[in-house]
């Protein structure tokens, strides 16, 4: 059963992300996520607690994202800094999801990395939370791992 | 007043905004260095003087922890200023970094008001 506290932290990261480091204000909640093709950043953390999270975003709205947070041209920006923007967007929402729900403990973040294919394996029972942002969509998968 | 700053993140996205929001609040940079990671810095610092250091932690090669143990290690840079900006908000975090010899703490969502705020109070200066 997914704790309504992780949603809570997750919906609220998202948004706050969004809209203080990357300029972008959510629309509202998307129910349409699976028909979209999506551009997937995965991230692993480990210590207290434990998990994996995977960010997608649809193309053109990475594009838009990456090129206000880089202050870059529309003309101008490549594909690798739009990879590089998504991986920070991953690394920022995980980090402050886990903050919210770990103040006491310590997690360890690792490096994201945009992944050619998606794979839910590892995401068995997640944390979902898909937004709106005008010109695509974000979503954001949260999977805790137990200790090994 | 204008300072000498390095910004030490493996994102080089996170670099540029960073260094981009402190020119936009105002914040004068004669010169700002770049570093991957806390082995990458210290090269830096090995050649030039800064008058500020901002730092992530999780970092592949060299983490911030181990960088500032480093610079604290040694009589000359453990007297340069630190600021850490990272995603980790929790409380044991905030206190090992700042036991470790960082300055400051700004985590990550920030708005450009709170970094200046920090910069600012880091400095103990207005940055305008």
């Amino acid at each position: 059963m997914i704790s309504p506290t992780i949603e809570i932290a997750l919906a609220s990261s998202l948004d706050r992300v969004l809209e203080d480091m990357f300029f972008v204000s959510v629309v509202g909640e998307s129910a349409d996520a699976d028909s979209q093709v999506m551009i997937t950043a995965r991230l692993d953390f480990t210590g207290q607690p434990c998990g994996s999270m995977l960010l997608q975003v649809t193309p053109d709205a990475a594009r838009t994202i990456a090129i206000d947070f880089l202050a870059e041209d529309e003309d101008t920006i490549t594909d690798s800094q739009v990879s590089d923007v998504v991986c920070e967007l991953a690394n920022m929402i995980c980090g402050a999801a886990l903050s919210q729900l770990e103040s006491e403990t310590t997690f360890s973040l690792g490096s994201p990395s945009v992944l050619p294919e998606v794979d839910l394996s590892d995401f068995s029972s997640p944390s979902v939370r898909a937004v709106d942002i005008g010109n695509g969509i974000v979503r954001v998968f949260l999977q805790f791992h137990s200790e090994s | 007043m204008s300072y000498r700053v390095l910004i030490v993140d493996d994102s080089p996205a996170m670099r540029a905004f960073v260094r981009r929001v402190m020119q936009l609040s105002g914040f004068e940079l004669s010169d700002s260095f770049e570093a991957g990671d806390g082995g990458a810095a210290l090269q830096v610092l090995e050649k030039e003087w800064v008058d500020l250091i901002l730092t992530d932690i999780n970092m592949p090669g060299m983490d911030g922890e181990e960088f500032l143990r480093r610079l604290e290690a040694d009589e000359m840079l453990r007297a340069l200023p630190v600021v850490v900006i990272s995603t980790d908000a929790t409380a044991g975090r905030i206190q090992r970094m700042m036991a470790l010899g960082a300055r400051g703490y700004v985590t990550k969502p920030f708005t450009p008001e709170t970094l200046r705020t920090e910069l600012e109070r880091t400095l103990g200066v207005p940055c305008d």
